[in-house]
């Protein structure tokens, strides 16, 4: 067994998910962050994973030279979601009707988002850490 | 009566480690895609299609060692569960993980045993 397959596997799964907390982490600081037009406001963006499938030669059983498997950043989209319009006639970004945009962040799901990418990540870990006790465990063949 | 190199065990315990091993890259894929939308988990299909080795043990027979990699574990798309479902739920994941770990470890704990066996014969008994 090539054990680093393993390893490598369970680290593209902590990368996406720490990502995922990134991207939460951003949408939720820039809340509050207005523009002068639509156009320049932030968008909230949400991370799309995407499976990289285990290679053709694993297909076959042999597993010496084990590459692939895991999973890889498909897209970084914005979320469609209309801007939150706030009524504030002194702010210097408010249009003629007095309104101010600000990106349509959703609290819960980003709530949501967070604790579902931590959950994840920690089974990954838990994943690495089982790799790691059966590599460990092969080593000990033979020994008394 | 025990042969080195033409061991059922040996044989055997390996196609088994291939198989715990290879169901750990797959858990680890799953795990990883968890959150991947459209993702259909993947397994290890090994136990189901080792029903002749498992006859020729039964009767004492040599294992037919030349095909015996026809009964190399190979990834597979799993089947759909209840309704149709493909997806990947963490808690069955990480629950199969842990058997699989136990097992890779009753497997090794066998290997080891069979060479402890070796040892003792080729030291005359003595420890």
């Amino acid at each position: 067994m090539d054990y680093s397959a393993g390893f490598q596997i369970s680290a593209s799964g902590m990368a996406i998910e720490k990502l995922r907390l990134d991207v939460t982490a951003a949408n939720i600081a820039n809340m509050h962050t207005a523009a002068p037009s639509a156009a320049q406001l932030y968008r909230p963006l949400q991370v799309v994973g995407q499976a990289i499938p285990l290679s053709f030669s694993q297909q076959f059983g042999q597993l010496a030279g084990v590459t692939g498997g895991g999973v890889q950043v498909g897209a970084l989209a914005p979320q469609s979601v209309a801007p939150r319009m706030v009524y504030e006639p002194g702010h210097p970004f408010a249009d003629s009707k007095g309104q101010v945009a600000y990106p349509g962040v959703n609290h819960a799901s980003e709530m949501v988002n967070l604790s579902t990418a931590l959950r994840a990540y920690e089974a990954n870990v838990l994943a690495m850490n089982a790799a790691r006790t059966m590599a460990a465990r092969a080593l000990e063949i033979g020994g008394q | 009566m025990i042969s080195i190199e033409g061991s059922n065990t040996v044989a055997l315990l390996g196609l088994a480690l291939d198989a715990t091993s290879m169901r750990q890259q797959a858990l680890a894929q799953n795990i990883a895609n968890v959150n991947t939308p459209g993702y259909q988990r993947i397994g290890v299909s090994f136990e189901s299609r080792i029903a002749e080795l498992k006859q020729a043990v039964e009767q004492g027979r040599a294992l037919p060692r030349a095909d015996l990699a026809a009964f190399q574990p190979v990834f597979e798309v799993a089947e759909a569960g209840i309704g149709g479902d493909t997806k990947v739920s963490l808690d069955t994941e990480v629950a199969q993980m842990s058997e699989n770990t136990l097992h890779h470890q009753a497997l090794l704990k066998m290997l080891n045993k069979h060479y402890a066996l070796i040892g003792l014969a080729l030291n005359d008994g003595k420890r």
